[in-house]
């Protein structure tokens, strides 16, 4: 098959292109598809950062009976990043291809090999954990919050990217608050989708074998721990997390708050995460309003202590 | 807002003072708390005094800052927010005898204990940081300031748009709870934009504040949800109250030496 590939830039002009012949294919599907392909790692060969747009023409197929005709397929994609590490490989099916492109996230393979990172999914719909959270809630913050750090982590990265190859200590030092802040914020509400499920999925079911007896050995009941960790979240001042957290070294469960978007290793480097509750005011101010305490009251409905027990029988080994 | 004790203070403090000592009747004070009026109607035996502070009203009416900030948020901030820190403030009084006969600003300071916050700070600096912040602000505010700020800002700034970005950007960067606050300096004798975490407030570093904006997320919600730069625009444009800010600056340069006043030649 015959393939042309035109670059463009943003402003429509021509900045390179390419002409070649592929191995024939079966089908003029596969054609686009391999097309597709090959104008894509042309991009990356060529050292492009991001590609907006990729426009398609249909594949011509020949027949003594009719005449060629063209149509124009806009494939809609957000942002392409390229990794420059290795030739990607080739994705199994044309189809694959095409929900590679139109998928609403982006990549995550930068160029000069630095990750950027993408909001992950959440594993059940906004509404889902109705009446507990309301899927408002769920939505904003999901979808605005802790996107905005996601947003604002790469961001900073990109930027301490800049200062290290110049060698810039001050930037570099300037921007470690930043990192800290959406990085963590990232981290933190990365833990804390999979730390809920709907209730029909087992939200609020205590936590049996390993970690419930774990619990009770360090707290004396459920019912003791989850009063300390309501106790402790209502008491913070201003914005942060409360933990419910395995010391791998002492191997304790503890109880612990963190300020802001501080991750729990702050507290203790050998402190891993199970359970995180999110008790900056945007995690329930829409339907609690001022009364955390009903918030926090309300949440353990759609804990999910099965993930809790996934991590600590990992990590407690 | 009457009140009753032996000593001066200036008015802008809250302090009520009840004393027992007999013949003494004080007059039916508004929002006074069931337990205050408990101790009113016990008949006279000790002469102990205490002190409770009061919430005090915004100057202006709960509705009157709409469509900028609605009335359900004055509601829940002033009357579920800053009710829940006057009384949590009275109730920790109670406890400790070491803290009352100060007017606000001195507890505010006298808890912050040099960067060791007592656990009284937090309630008396949130009260104290409050009833600023609604002074701050008026219905058909906004615009730009007047006079003597405006020459003060241009002098230290350069320009107010300069000001207004700052004090847009000091907003927008603050990192979890906190304010953002146009302070006087008193050692550097000019005017600064500040911010500060959760319940900090400039006074601890013996500045005084012109202007706050309360970056709290409970202050926005409701009427803004994530939108931070809208509410700070909105602040900046309709609600904050340059004419305070006049009155406030008029007294800072009591105590700080801005230089000498521009007479204008007759």
């Amino acid at each position: 098959m015959r393939c042309g590939i035109i670059v463009k830039d943003w402003q429509g002009e021509v900045i390179a292109a390419l002409c070649l012949i592929e191995d024939a294919v079966s089908t003029p599907f596969a054609a686009e598809g391999k097309a597709l392909w090959r104008a894509m790692v042309f991009c990356a060969e060529i050292g492009l950062h991001a590609v907006i747009k990729i426009i398609l023409t249909k594949p011509t197929t020949r027949t003594r009976r009719s005449p060629p005709y063209l149509s124009l397929t806009t494939f809609r994609s957000h942002i392409l990043h390229f990794p420059n590490t290795s030739r990607p490989s080739f994705p199994s099916s044309p189809m694959a291809l095409r929900s590679l492109l139109t998928r609403k996230t982006t990549l995550g393979l930068g160029l000069r090999g630095l990750q950027t990172f993408s909001l992950p999914d959440l594993p059940y719909d906004y509404g889902a954990l109705e009446p507990a959270i309301s899927g408002e809630i769920m939505q904003l913050h999901h979808h605005k919050h802790h996107q905005a750090y996601i947003t604002n982590y790469n961001k900073a990265l990109e930027q301490l990217e800049g200062a290290l190859a110049k060698g810039d200590t001050t930037s570099i030092v300037k921007l470690q608050s930043a990192i800290k802040f959406n990085g963590g914020g990232h981290i933190n509400h990365s833990i804390f989708w999979k730390n809920l499920t709907p209730v029909r999925e087992g939200g609020g079911e205590p936590p049996h074998s390993s970690l419930g007896w774990a619990i009770d050995t360090n707290f004396g009941s459920l019912e003791v721990l989850v009063q300390k960790i309501n106790s402790e979240g209502a008491a913070l001042q201003g914005s942060g997390w409360v933990w419910l957290g395995l010391d791998k070294e002492s191997k304790k469960l503890v109880v612990e708050t963190t300020a802001n978007q501080d991750p729990l290793v702050t507290k203790g480097q050998h402190l891993v995460p199970l359970l995180g509750i999110d008790v900056w005011e945007h995690a329930y101010y829409l339907q609690y309003k001022n009364v955390r305490p009903d918030y926090l009251k309300n949440i353990w409905k759609v804990i999910n202590w099965k993930y809790a027990i996934e991590v600590y029988g990992k990590e407690s080994k | 807002m009457g009140s009753f004790c032996y000593h001066t203070f200036p008015a802008s403090s809250h302090l009520l003072v009840s004393d027992f000592a007999p013949g003494f009747k004080s007059p039916k004070l508004p929002y006074l708390s069931k337990q205050q009026e408990r101790w009113f109607s016990r008949s006279q035996g000790a002469s102990k005094i205490f002190a409770y502070y009061g919430l005090r009203e915004p100057p202006y009416k709960l509705d009157a800052l709409e469509p900028y900030m609605s009335r359900k948020t004055l509601e829940k901030h002033w009357g579920g927010h800053h009710r829940n820190y006057v009384e949590g403030l009275n109730k920790q009084l109670e406890k400790t005898e070491v803290l009352y006969g100060c007017t606000m600003d001195e507890l505010v300071k006298v808890t912050y204990n040099n960067g060791n916050p007592l656990p009284e700070f937090n309630n008396a600096a949130q009260v104290w940081n409050h009833d600023f912040f609604w002074d701050s602000m008026q219905p058909g505010g906004g615009d730009m300031p007047k006079l003597g700020v405006l020459q003060q800002i241009e002098k230290d700034f350069g320009s107010f748009t300069n000001f207004r970005e700052k004090f847009v950007e000091a907003a927008l960067t603050l990192f979890g709870s906190g304010w953002v606050w146009l302070v006087l300096k008193r050692e550097e004798r000019r005017l600064a934009v500040i911010k500060t975490s959760n319940a900090v407030c400039p006074l601890v570093w013996d500045d005084i504040p012109i202007i706050s904006l309360d970056m709290w997320e409970h202050a926005y919600y409701l009427d803004y949800k994530n939108d931070k730069g809208k509410y700070v625009n909105v602040f900046m444009d309709h609600l904050v109250s340059w004419n305070v800010a006049t009155g406030r600056m008029a007294r800072a340069e009591a105590f700080v030496n801005l230089g000498e006043p521009k007479i204008p030649i007759a």
